[in-house]
């Protein structure tokens, strides 16, 4: 039987770090995540079980400073020519054991990207915000906290909207900055994460990218009010809830970069974003082969091992293929990420990266779908049962189709890419 | 806003008599009152009054008295004949539960099979006329490496029944039903009698009956299943219906009812839908329903679950035929149930999935109940499947229409 390690990724993209950390991370998973996921959804509002175990993988295994310089004790991981594929190494096999988690330390890394990754270093930034997260021994969140009530989607269109919906405001006023605003559902939030970063806008109503702010907010700061979390249908690692600023008053250098940079910066979020979705849906994808070669392995149709059925063969078959040409793919995206700083790559923030990297996203995820429905009709009576993990993986998965603009908004960025359409 | 889910999504005249119509209305008030006007609170107090619920549909609406012979005080709708009422009435249910239609569907399968056996008779949950016994069914699968057991059309029939002097013992290790092994009153299981395909009726209290631990599913919480392990049961010589038609015929009920209650949580979810569309605004204010891809993906998933319930209808019919003397009827309403009701729920999953893509979070949340529709559809669907995603209803078609003898 072929191992998961087996599946094709372009071998020159691997950074030489790969095999050792992957080693680390995955035998720390299979210790202490795998054998009690299964328990993870009842655990969805108080994290009894989920909470140690991050404890365990983010301050125990340092995962939290990776992208720390080395000076602040961290990984120095952002100033590394590799971020990309090492962030896709840890997100495929976070995805593998559990894509709730998953979501959850990617997206501590999320705003901090901004203020991490060349061209868009902030020093200041990131002396005030290191310790936080280097110093802890116990796993400490950061959260990015662009959707708003009436809506995520259009935040994330800037190269359409430019930031012109966003309601959640920002007023200098001295030395400090005052936010006022509502947002909803970030990964991290529902009272986890100690750091939000905030779009936010300085002149409501206005679509010049000058206007659109990204400031940091400790959520321990006057006026942050956290709701509980939401029950969800999966991802019941990833705490999910409402956050209120009221004349929220944080430095006036906790704002990224400035006018301008602040939206460039943003903006770079969504090829990451889009690259780590597609790390865990590969990662989910790769367990969800391990369990379908052992249902198939063990269970018959007309008197024959599943596998050995011609017709039932074809089926896994195709399913084995696809997770196959997705981890091509996905490792592809994480390359063009990687390709941002070289003479033949394009910048981050640029429509063709985002694009191309939204539309990668948009057919893994759909392949990811279709893979697990298919998976769980190969084990008919024994699909939706989650002892065989499949199910759990498909109801886990659906939000990654769903969340950063949802499925359109990729169709319509890969639209604007590769048609140049103007209007979209 | 109210909405006509019957114009909406519509079935032929000539599919529904003057008794159904009476019989849907009478449900369709039920489960408004009862679940669709007060989701929010059904969702979350779930556990209480999902069996208030149940309890009310079996005795204030006698739910089980629908397939009752009108000898033993019921509606008398226990004849093949009879297919399109009972389809009805299921996707009323549907539009509530998935659970709750299943359960339904469930007490009316029991009684349209085993109408008259004697397991039914001294059971205390059917013993009066509002006796609604939760099923559970037990139907050839997948096989277990190292185990030979005989083979329905290439699925597994892992249960096997021994003549006794007083009837029979069935014995069969970690039996998957396909739902509600934990707490139904009566399992139905197909085994084997001399390699003979037949159905036998438990009572879940019967001797040598074990429930495995309740095993957590994807949806269908309220249907609880659990593996089921029989140990030399003694089941009555009326408990056991003999004979590979009885298995088809079961199968094709299950089909149709359950389709049917699918369909109706799927018109539930495009009324939650439509709600959505109608107030949410995306591009800085354009309402999302005006704009052209989300409308063209809102009609993928209308036209998907209006195909379904013509669907379900026509299955309905394939069903009632299969009352005809015809030689070969059953098999054919066989392949055609498995066929049909493969397409309905593998309909409804893509509806529901491209509607969940327009609803974004929400959607995820368990606040809006759509996801609860999405979770139950699925894990019937799955279950359905049997083995092999519709590896054996292919082998079944094939067989059916090119007499392939597929090995
Ligand atoms: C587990 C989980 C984790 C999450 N993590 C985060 C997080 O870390 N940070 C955060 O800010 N949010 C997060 N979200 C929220 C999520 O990213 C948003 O819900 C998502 O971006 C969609 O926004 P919305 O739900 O407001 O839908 P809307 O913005 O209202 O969009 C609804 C639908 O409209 C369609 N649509 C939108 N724009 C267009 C267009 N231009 N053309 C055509 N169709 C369009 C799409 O189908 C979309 O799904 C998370 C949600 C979940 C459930």
């Amino acid at each position: 039987m072929r191992h998961i390690d087996e599946f094709s990724r372009p071998e020159e993209y691997i950074s030489p770090f790969d095999a050792h950390f992957r080693r680390l991370i995955r035998s720390h998973l299979e210790e202490s995540v795998m054998p009690v996921r299964r328990r993870f959804d009842e655990d969805w509002k108080e994290h009894r079980l989920i909470e140690p175990a991050f404890d365990r993988l983010m301050a125990g295994l340092g995962i939290q400073r990776a992208l720390f310089p080395v000076e602040y004790g961290g990984w120095g991981l952002a100033r590394s020519d590799y971020v990309f594929r090492m962030g896709y190494m840890l997100c495929e096999e976070l995805g593998r054991a559990d894509t709730g988690m998953a979501v959850a330390v990617a997206v501590t890394f999320w705003p901090l990207l901004t203020i991490l990754v060349e061209p868009y270093v902030n020093e200041r930034l990131i002396a005030e915000f290191a310790p936080m997260f280097c110093n802890a021994d116990h796993a400490v969140f950061a959260a990015n906290a662009m959707t708003e009530p009436q809506g995520g989607s259009d935040i994330e269109n800037l190269g359409l909207l430019g930031g012109r919906t966003i309601r959640t405001t920002a007023r200098l006023e001295g030395d400090r900055w005052v936010i006022n605003g509502h947002k909803l559902w970030p990964t991290n939030s529902g009272g986890v994460a100690k750091l939000f970063g905030v779009p936010c806008t300085t002149k409501p109503g206005s679509s010049d990218p000058a206007d659109f702010a990204f400031i940091f907010v400790p959520a321990d700061t006057p006026g942050v009010t956290q709701g509980g979390p939401y029950e969800k249908a999966g991802m019941a690692a990833d705490k999910n809830g409402d956050i209120w600023f009221e004349d929220v008053r944080v430095p006036s250098w906790y704002r990224a970069h400035g006018p301008g940079r602040d939206a460039e910066a943003f903006y770079q979020l969504i090829p990451f974003g889009q690259v780590m979705s597609c790390a865990f849906l590969t990662g989910a994808m790769m367990n969800l082969y391990e369990r379908l070669v052992e249902f198939v392995n063990t269970h018959t149709f007309a008197g024959r091992p599943l596998k050995e059925h011609d017709a039932v063969a074809a089926v896994i078959g195709r399913i084995a293929g696809d997770i196959d040409i997705c981890r091509i793919l996905g490792h592809e995206a994480a390359m063009i990420g990687d390709r941002r700083n070289k003479p033949y790559g394009r910048p981050l923030a640029s429509e063709q990266v985002v694009g191309r990297v939204r539309n990668i996203k948009d057919f893994i995820s759909d392949t990811a779908i279709r893979c697990f429905e298919t998976a769980m009709d190969v084990l008919g009576a024994y699909g939706a049962d989650r002892q065989w993990d499949i199910e759990k993986h498909w109801r886990d998965i659906k939000i990654v189709q769903l969340w950063m603009g949802g499925k359109q908004l990729c169709q319509m960025e890969a639209a604007r890419y590769f048609f140049d359409c103007e209007t979209l | 806003m109210a909405r006509d889910l019957d114009r909406l999504f519509m079935v032929a005249r000539s599919q529904t008599g003057q008794v159904g119509a009476e019989v849907t209305d009478l449900l369709r008030q039920w489960v408004n009152r009862e679940v669709v006007s007060v989701r929010m609170e059904y969702r979350k107090e779930y556990g209480k009054l999902f069996e208030q619920r149940w309890r009310s549909l079996a005795t204030d609406l006698s739910i089980a008295r629908l397939t009752m012979s009108e000898s033993r005080g019921g509606f008398g709708w226990n004849k093949a004949g009879d297919a399109a009422g009972l389809a009805r009435a299921a996707w009323e249910i549907g539009r509530a539960d998935v659970s709750l239609g299943l359960l339904a569907a469930g007490t009316w399968i029991v009684h349209l099979l085993g109408g008259d056996t004697p397991c039914l008779e001294a059971s205390p949950v059917s013993g009066g006329a509002e006796g609604a016994p939760k099923a559970s069914f037990v139907l050839p699968g997948p096989g277990m490496s190292g185990e030979s057991d005989p083979l329905f059309s290439g699925r597994a029939v892992r249960a096997r029944a021994v003549r006794t002097k007083t009837g029979y013992e069935l014995s069969g290790r970690l039996l998957r039903p396909l739902w509600a092994g934990a707490v139904a009153d009566v399992h139905v299981i197909v085994c084997a009698l001399d390699d003979e395909p037949c159905i036998a009726f438990v009572r879940a209290g019967a001797e040598g009956l074990a429930r495995g631990p309740a095993l957590s599913t994807t949806g269908l919480n309220a249907c609880t299943n659990a593996d089921l392990t029989l140990e030399r049961v003694p089941v009555g010589s009326g408990d056991i219906l003999v004979g590979a038609d009885k298995v088809r015929m079961l199968f094709s009920w299950i089909h149709l009812l359950a389709s049917g209650v699918c369909a109706g949580a799927a018109a539930d979810f495009f009324d939650l839908l439509a709600d959505w569309a109608d107030s949410r605004t995306i591009k800085g204010g354009v309402p999302l329903k005006d704009n052209p891809l989300c409308a063209s993906v809102l009609a993928e998933s209308a036209q998907e679950i209006a195909l379904a319930r013509i669907l379900v209808h026509d299955l309905a019919d394939v069903v009632a035929s299969a009352g005809a003397p015809e030689e070969g009827s059953a098999e054919r309403a066989f392949v055609y149930a498995c066929t049909i009701g493969r397409r309905i729920l593998a309909g409804l999953i893509h509806a529901l999935n491209r509607g969940m893509e327009l609803m974004g979070s929400a959607g995820y949340a368990k606040e809006w109940y759509v996801e609860k529709h999405w979770r139950d559809i699925k894990n019937v669907q799955s279950s359905l499947s049997g083995v092999g995603a519709g590896v054996p209803e292919a082998m079944d078609a094939a067989r059916f229409f090119y007499g392939s003898s597929p090995r």
